[in-house]
């Protein structure tokens, strides 16, 4: 793992077009600004590992389900 | 194509059945391409089934049946990845949440839905970064006469 120590201002370059621009540091928080191209997802890494998980358990969840009596029952006591 | 998958069979899908993610789904990197496979019996739902992994499935529904006050703006970026241009019908951009079965009830995910352009069928999905939106939204039918008109 490459450890790297910037100054507000200051950036780093990942590959040809990935560039992490530090733009504040205020107590115990730091804001980055980040150039990527459009096909590269950035995310916070803990919505990303929720979605992961939210993912798998959405496939996993409805592998051996029918979901028809489930949509059925909510039919019968529909949303006026 | 056909795709043989241990829920549905042997499933015969037509390339207007396709849909291609352009980026990797969180947690399935290896399936781009699903084809939809209609859940029929009197229900919206559908499923999007996985070409390269046939037993993997998703249950998916359009927010709109169950939540018509689901609001979009979508970001350009993603308007880009899709090739939706301003020109375009809007009509074309289609939304479908995915489902998770807990406790025999049915949930969908709105905060991270999958974004389809119907006309070129390229699909993401889309990660809202919104703190106010619900990863299990329970699902329950509208009637049809409370609908919002739009």
């Amino acid at each position: 793992m490459l450890v790297l120590t910037r100054k507000p201002g200051e950036s780093i370059r990942i590959g040809e077009d990935i560039s992490i621009r530090v733009i504040g540091v205020q107590r115990r928080q730091v804001r980055f600004a980040i150039d990527a191209p459009r096909e590269i997802p950035v995310h916070r890494e803990e919505i990303y590992e929720l979605i992961q998980k939210e993912n798998r358990e959405a496939a996993t969840s409805t592998t051996e389900l029918d979901p028809t009596p489930i949509w059925k029952r909510g039919n019968e006591g529909v949303t006026k | 194509m056909r795709i043989d998958s241990p829920r549905f069979g042997s499933v015969e899908a037509t390339e207007d059945q396709l849909v291609q993610f352009e980026r990797t789904i969180p947690g399935f990197p290896g399936c781009r391409r699903f084809a939809w496979v209609d859940h029929g019996r009197e229900t919206p739902l559908r499923w999007l089934l996985s070409v390269e992994q046939p037993e993997v499935a998703f249950l998916t529904l359009e927010p709109d049946q169950f939540l018509p006050s689901y609001d979009v703006d979508l970001p350009e970026w993603l308007l880009g990845v899709l090739e939706w241009k301003p020109t375009d019908d809007w009509n074309s951009i289609a939304f479908f949440a995915l489902l998770t079965s807990q406790d025999g009830e049915l949930f969908a995910n709105l905060v991270a839905p999958i974004v389809v352009n119907l006309r070129n069928r390229r699909a993401v999905q889309w990660i809202r970064d919104e703190p106010h939106l619900p990863l299990r939204h329970p699902v329950r039918p509208l009637d049809p006469e409370a609908r919002d008109p739009f």
